[in-house]
């Protein structure tokens, strides 16, 4: 069977599309959908464009309520329910405490008080007028969620067009499968397990495998500080693995395949078990 | 030498007929015509080692005679005269063999300190020139080697043959078709590891066979060396550079020599963007590359790779069309975490051209040059290259003589 394949950088990723058995204008058709959709979202969420809403909010929020568009605040309002499900372990509040460790890495180094003053979820307020920050400083971060709403928008775009069957994976970290595989009941996707030659499989039908941690390779190479912040600790998260999460809905396998991995296997146990539809896997 | 010219010649064409090359290249047209050709008649300055394989790809061509050579040097002049035969009449000065020899122009392979005396002699006697590269020691001397061209309407070549090189012809086709993007930096370097010296017969003839080596004669790594890399960034950036800063010094081969034996430049162009060059003799893990970048992608022009700011798609994707294709259901290795760190990209490049000649383009110069001499077709664009990459060779050397930026001379242009 033929099947097309585009890719195409975005969210500081790459982002590829199989489409089983479709022609090429079709496809062509659909990526220019995609790109429209990506640009759109990049606009509204991205922190490197200084003209992107979520930028001008964070610039100017602090100083009284904003009002925004309607999607964003929405999304607002999502993360703040999210934050709240995961036990407090998902907070885009986290980039002042990133940018400290990254910016001084390997000095084992206080977080300063004035960094700790301007994280913390309580900082965002949502109200019927609008949107304001507690804080000066505070920056709103939506780099973990952002590529889960990202598919999920092009999964309402491909089946709009009556697409009945794709895979799309975002950085590799993020998979949804469309339908199924055309020879399959599903599409079938595996996760390396550490440094071994072992794998994990998933079977995804209409459903998101998202996967964060800290691989071995890259704690080689970096030492044990890790990449994720832990919003309870406010420390970077040093364990060695993978947690892979399982999805209906993109954003929520996104979300808490982060919150998850920084709760630890543990914890992760106690908050998943209040998310009947999301399934957790350390690897 | 023979079948790298048919190679050469077949690969041109094939290149040619698929519209591969960089618009403007006039001078890559009608190099190997065989029909109805005058002789032309040159003479050789300089037969040493790199006038030696000058002569070698000159001797491979068609309707050419070289009919005398000049070398102060006996050895040289020896060995030349055995090369040459009989029919080819040696000197030992060459303002004799240019007063008493009817020819078309001559090729000059002197020591640096030499090219602009000789080359304006040979113009103003009414002679094309091809003068090795680097153009010459100063900014002065340059100059005069332009206007004697200029006042005699002459052809003057400066040996850069990296113009005449496919692979790179092609890195500068991708990179003005914008594969890259706009090019926002280059780095070039070249590195070796020997002393540089050639063996001296007697103590008295250090200087005049190591004259690499002296500031009398030479500007060492740079006009060695690095003038080539320069004719290439110039060319790729379509500019001169308007300023340096640099800082070089002797730090491993302190046997006497007084050109550096390592020179670290910064040069700065006019829309902004920078070339970060160093040359040094004492390493040579990394040997010798041009990188153009940009945010598209980078090209590799010496060694003639492309790489893509995009990575390529990873295996699990690749699996999947290949399973699709064979109508397989099968798990794909493709999920994990998606943060890497800065590290450099291992993408391992695909190539510029499928077939690399053996040729680094000097025997296509030499064509190029007798071809254009026949036809009295006389190219300024080449001679500003040259011209160019002189001045910049000698702005670098400047700065770290002198620990200053070094601007480009005022009002030195074609």
């Amino acid at each position: 069977m033929e099947a097309q394949h585009r890719h195409l950088q975005s969210m500081g990723t790459r982002l590829d599309m199989v489409f089983p058995g479709i022609s090429a204008s079709k496809c062509d058709q659909l990526l220019e959908q995609v790109q429209f959709e990506l640009n759109r979202l990049d606009l509204m969420l991205s922190l490197y464009r200084s003209d992107s809403d979520l930028s001008i909010l964070n610039g100017t929020a602090h100083a009284g309520t904003m009002e925004v568009d309607q999607e964003l605040f929405s999304i607002l309002q999502e993360v703040r329910r999210l934050h709240k499900e995961s036990g407090g372990y998902f907070d885009i509040t986290m980039k002042p405490v990133f940018d400290f460790y990254t910016g001084n890495p390997g000095e084992d180094q206080e977080l300063p008080d004035a960094i700790r003053r301007k994280v913390g979820m309580d900082l965002l307020v949502l109200d019927q007028t609008g949107i304001s920050l507690a804080e000066k400083g505070v920056v709103l971060d939506l780099g973990g969620y952002g590529k889960g709403y990202a598919v999920k928008r092009l999964v309402s775009i491909f089946e709009a067009s009556a697409i009945e069957s794709a895979l799309i994976s975002f950085g590799e970290s993020l998979i949804y499968g469309l339908g199924t595989h055309p020879f399959g009941d599903s599409w079938k996707v595996s996760v390396p397990v550490g440094d071994s030659q072992g794998a994990v499989v998933f079977n995804l039908k209409n459903e998101a495998l998202s996967t964060s941690g800290n691989s071995l390779n890259n704690q080689k190479k970096f030492g044990d500080s890790g990449h994720i912040v832990n919003p309870i600790t406010l420390e970077l998260t040093s364990r060695l693995g993978l947690v892979s999460v399982k999805a209906k809905d993109p954003v929520r396998a996104e979300v808490f395949s982060t919150a998850l991995f920084s709760a630890g296997p543990e914890r992760s146990g106690e908050i998943s078990q209040g998310l009947s539809d999301v399934e957790c896997k350390w690897v | 030498m023979e079948t790298n010219r048919r190679d050469f010649v077949k690969t041109f064409s094939a290149m040619a007929a698929a519209g591969m090359f960089v618009s403007g290249m006039p001078w890559l047209k009608d190099l190997y015509a065989q029909d109805g050709l005058k002789t032309v008649k040159l003479g050789i300055i300089g037969p040493g080692s790199r006038g030696m394989l000058l002569l070698e790809h000159l001797k491979a061509l068609p309707g050419l005679e070289i009919s005398c050579y000049c070398d102060d040097y006996e050895p040289h002049f020896e060995r030349a005269g055995q090369y040459l035969g009989p029919d080819a009449k040696g000197y030992r000065d060459y303002r004799d063999m240019l007063e008493k020899e009817q020819m078309d122009g001559v090729v000059i392979a002197v020591p640096l300190h030499m090219h602009r005396e000789i080359t304006v002699a040979a113009l103003d006697a009414g002679l094309h020139v091809f003068c090795e590269k680097a153009m010459a020691q100063t900014y002065e001397d340059c100059n005069e080697m332009v206007k004697a061209r200029e006042r005699n309407n002459k052809i003057l070549y400066v040996g850069h043959q990296r113009i005449f090189n496919t692979r790179i012809l092609q890195a500068l086709k991708e990179i003005e078709d914008g594969d890259i993007g706009e090019v926002t930096q280059m780095r070039a370097y070249w590195h070796r590891n020997s002393d540089w010296r050639r063996p001296v017969p007697s103590p008295e003839l250090e200087r005049k066979i190591n004259w690499r080596m002296y500031h009398e004669y030479s500007l060492g790594l740079m006009t060695e060396l690095a003038t080539h890399h320069l004719q290439v960034i110039n060319w790729v950036l379509k500019d001169k550079p308007d300023y340096v800063m640099g800082s070089g010094g002797i730090n491993y081969w302190k046997d006497g020599r007084e050109v550096f034996d390592n020179v670290n430049l910064v040069y700065h162009y006019p829309s902004g963007t920078h070339v970060i060059y160093d040359s040094l003799i004492s390493n040579k893990k990394y040997g010798m590359e041009i990188q153009a970048m940009g945010p598209k992608g980078t090209i590799e022009i010496e060694t003639g790779y492309r790489y893509s700011e995009q990575p390529p798609p990873a295996p699990g994707i690749i699996q999947l069309i290949n399973n699709l294709e064979h109508n397989i259901f099968d798990a794909i290795p493709i999920g994990g975490a998606s943060w890497v760190p800065e590290d450099p990209s291992t993408d391992k490049g695909t190539y510029l051209l499928d077939k690399m000649l053996k040729t680094d383009g000097t025997d296509v110069q030499m064509a190029s040059f007798v071809a254009d001499v026949r036809n009295n077709r006389i190219d300024p664009w080449l001679t500003q290259q040259g011209f160019y990459a002189g001045i910049a060779t000698i702005m670098g050397f400047e700065a770290m003589m002198n620990h200053r930026i070094e601007n480009w001379p005022e009002g030195l242009a074609i």
